[in-house]
């Protein structure tokens, strides 16, 4: 069986050429789940403006989780210089862009400070220990443990 | 006189104002360089690791990702708190 075949039918690990892609792309789908908790009590301490400032670092979170990961998928096919430059730069041009998104919103009546900045950090770093306990990091799976349905492939 | 000492108390209401502002923005900015040189050391180490065992470069990424995002939530919580200093 060619290569082109086993890839029509779905029998070859593709995944694991882009593991990072695939953990951030678990890290949202996770944020998506425990968005309406945070939603939830925001709303209840600050109202609507809160749950609407708590929304806002959902998406920023989810947001450098995927960009962070798309930059190292882009620049490791280049060379390693190009993945160390792009990945140092990726995190001030994220960081940049986190501080000018929030520097243009903290004039408006809707923007809560202390809801924004309890969900960016706790959703942060929350699904971040929660997600290693889904990585697998060996060499057969590099990326997230092998689930059921990976396994009868 | 009034007029002296509440122009006096304006003034020194405004510099405080000020004063607050730099510090937050000074505190930002050297909340961002220990996670710069740590995403720096992580990448580099990184890099080492695939060059000499190019078979675990999927792992090495896996730890790579998971490592620099860690290392940037300290980032993140020098920015909050520049976002609750700001004036």
């Amino acid at each position: 069986m060619s290569i082109k075949q086993e890839l029509e039918e779905g029998t070859m690990e593709t995944v694991s050429e882009q593991p990072e892609k695939r953990i951030a792309n678990h890290l949202a789908l996770r944020a998506l789940w425990v968005s309406p908790l945070f939603l939830v009590i925001s709303a209840i301490g600050w109202g609507l403006s809160g749950a609407i400032s708590s929304l806002l670092a959902l998406v920023l979170v989810v947001f450098n989780f995927l960009t962070g990961a798309a930059i190292i998928t882009r620049s490791v096919k280049i060379s390693p210089n190009m993945l160390y430059g792009s990945v140092l730069g990726g995190y001030v041009v994220r960081l940049a862009i986190l501080t000018g998104v929030v520097m243009s919103v903290r004039s408006f009546d809707w923007f809560k400070t202390v809801p924004f900045a309890m969900t960016l950090l706790v959703t942060h770093l929350g699904l971040l220990a929660t997600e290693t306990r889904y990585i697998s990091a060996s060499l057969a799976y590099p990326d997230l443990k092998p689930t059921k349905s990976k396994e009868i492939r | 006189m009034l007029n002296i000492l509440t122009l006096a108390a304006t003034e020194a209401g405004e510099m405080l104002e000020g004063l607050k502002a730099i510090g937050a923005g000074l505190g930002y900015g050297l909340a961002a360089i220990g996670p710069g040189v740590g995403i720096g050391t992580v990448v580099g180490n990184a890099i080492s690791s695939m060059a000499r065992q190019p078979e675990s470069a999927g792992m090495v990424r896996t730890t790579m990702f998971l490592g620099i995002a860690f290392t940037e939530a300290l980032a993140l919580i020098g920015f909050v708190v520049f976002i609750l200093l700001l004036p």
